[in-house]
């Protein structure tokens, strides 16, 4: 028996010091949560570095010129979003962050940003504005970052593109049997869609129109893509009939559900517990969401990210602004000590990471900044 | 073991600054199409970043087993 009692004090430490590392990365989620000024302040002046400096497709290599693009685009648009989510959460910050997410918003609607959406339905995103080529690959997403640089900054010069995509996008939606639009011709994803009805509750916020009702239907059209033993959100479906051709996914549910928070916190709540209820999960204080339920899927793909051991990386960083969002914070910590982990935090401040990039920085930044649900209901 | 530990973890954080100087991120987030090198310098990191890990909590492990031997040897040595 005494023999084994250094054996025992052995297995004992493995598990403490895997609880210590947890502790250790997740060491600035508290600063996070609770929305602090400087760490917030810290990130904003890392992302910098991505919307100033001269990005091109050539900066990223997926391996396809078209998701080169939507990195270059999304790199853009996510640090718009933490831009005005971090200036509605502290007003001092708001002129600076203002003329910030005017950079962003230069950068977005340069020709060669939305290349990649122009390659794809042969024609482009900003020409066809008023037609009936929705381009929600370009739009959808472009939508957003306008609508809250209009929330930030109501003389923002972008203002009356931002109601040219509005009201594009509009018609379209309201013309669709679907409820949804395509991404890319003969391409529907319920994902990038939510981002638009984000957008449209934003422009409504920002401009008193009111769209309530067909986003009513938009919302409420969703529920048809949800797979019903779960909850969580079909990521791709059949462009005539609306059928699902792709799984429920934790990538496309999170990202959805960060999105629609913006329009109808209750929706985005039922989507972070279908989650929480079905992909979430913990290690000795390292959190992780996985990308398909048990037993489904496989390695991953351009969203997802790697798969590993079941769990994603899209699924488990997109869901950290869900924690926030929603008030989980042991969910908020443990998936950011996974997030420093894995991603390798490669400065004090937690703003670059060795794995992120441009895209990861970014992704970081609005994501982590992810306004909580009462403070967005409060924010004018 | 100790020493081992910290040129494992040093490696790590120098890989992990070549990493981002490289901007090879995009090498494991989506590896079909990316340049060899920078799949190797990401893969390097993540061993580094994993193998360091599993260092630390193995001289952490030894290093709670020799505490109890020797606490053990103690009480030995008083009582005989």
């Amino acid at each position: 028996m005494r023999r084994a009692l250094p054996i025992v004090a052995f297995l004992l430490a493995l598990p403490l010091a895997m609880r210590g590392l947890a502790l250790w990365h997740g060491r600035g989620a508290g600063a996070l949560f609770e929305g602090e000024r400087e760490t917030h302040e810290a990130m904003a002046r890392g992302v910098e570095r991505w919307v100033d400096e001269e990005l091109d497709r050539d900066d990223f290599t997926t391996g396809d010129a078209r998701y080169d693009g939507e990195w270059l685009f999304a790199t853009r648009m996510m640090a718009a979003l933490g831009y005005a989510q971090t200036a509605l959460e502290h007003p001092e910050l708001r002129e600076a962050h203002a003329a910030s997410i005017d950079r962003c918003l230069e950068a977005l609607t340069n020709p060669s940003a939305r290349a990649f959406d122009r390659e794809a339905w042969g024609s482009d995103a900003l020409d066809d504005l008023g037609s009936d080529r929705p381009h929600v690959a370009y739009l959808g997403y472009l939508a957003l970052a306008l609508s809250l640089a209009r929330l930030v900054d109501p003389e923002t010069r972008f203002a009356e593109l931002e109601a040219r995509v509005v009201a594009h996008l509009v018609a379209r939606f309201e013309a669709s049997s679907l409820g949804l639009l395509e991404t890319y011709p003969g391409e529907i994803y319920p994902i990038d869609n939510t981002s638009f009805f984000g957008a449209l509750a934003v422009h409504d916020r920002v401009t008193g129109e009111d769209h309530g009702a067909l986003l009513e239907r938009l919302l409420g059209g969703l529920e048809r893509h949800r797979d019903p033993r779960t909850g969580l959100l079909v990521q791709s479906v059949d462009p005539i009939d609306g059928a699902p051709i792709d799984l429920a996914r934790g990538s496309g549910t999170a990202l959805a559900a960060y999105f629609v928070s913006f329009a109808d916190a209750a929706l985005s709540r039922s989507l972070f517990d279908a989650i929480r209820a079905h992909l979430g999960g913990s290690l000795l204080g390292f959190g992780s969401v996985r990308e398909f339920v048990p037993g489904e899927g496989g390695f991953g793909d351009v969203d997802s990210g790697p798969v590993l051991f079941g769990q994603g990386v899209s699924a488990s960083g997109f869901s950290l602004a869900l924690a926030r969002i929603h008030g989980d914070r042991p969910m908020f910590t443990g998936l950011y000590a996974t997030a420093r982990f894995v991603g390798g935090e490669v400065d004090s401040g937690g703003t670059h990471y060795a794995l992120g990039g441009p895209i990861g920085d970014a992704l970081l930044f609005a994501l982590t900044t992810a306004l909580p649900a009462e403070r967005w209901a409060a924010t004018r | 073991m100790a020493i081992l530990t910290a040129l494992v973890l040093g490696f790590g954080e120098v890989a992990a600054h070549v990493a981002v100087d490289r901007n090879a991120a995009g090498a494991l987030l989506s590896p079909a199409g990316a340049d060899p090198s920078a799949f190797l310098l990401a893969g390097l990191y993540l061993l580094a970043r994993f193998g360091g890990a599993a260092m630390v909590c193995l001289t952490t492990g030894v290093g709670a087993a020799e505490l109890a031997a020797l606490a053990l040897r103690r009480m030995d040595r008083k009582r005989g």
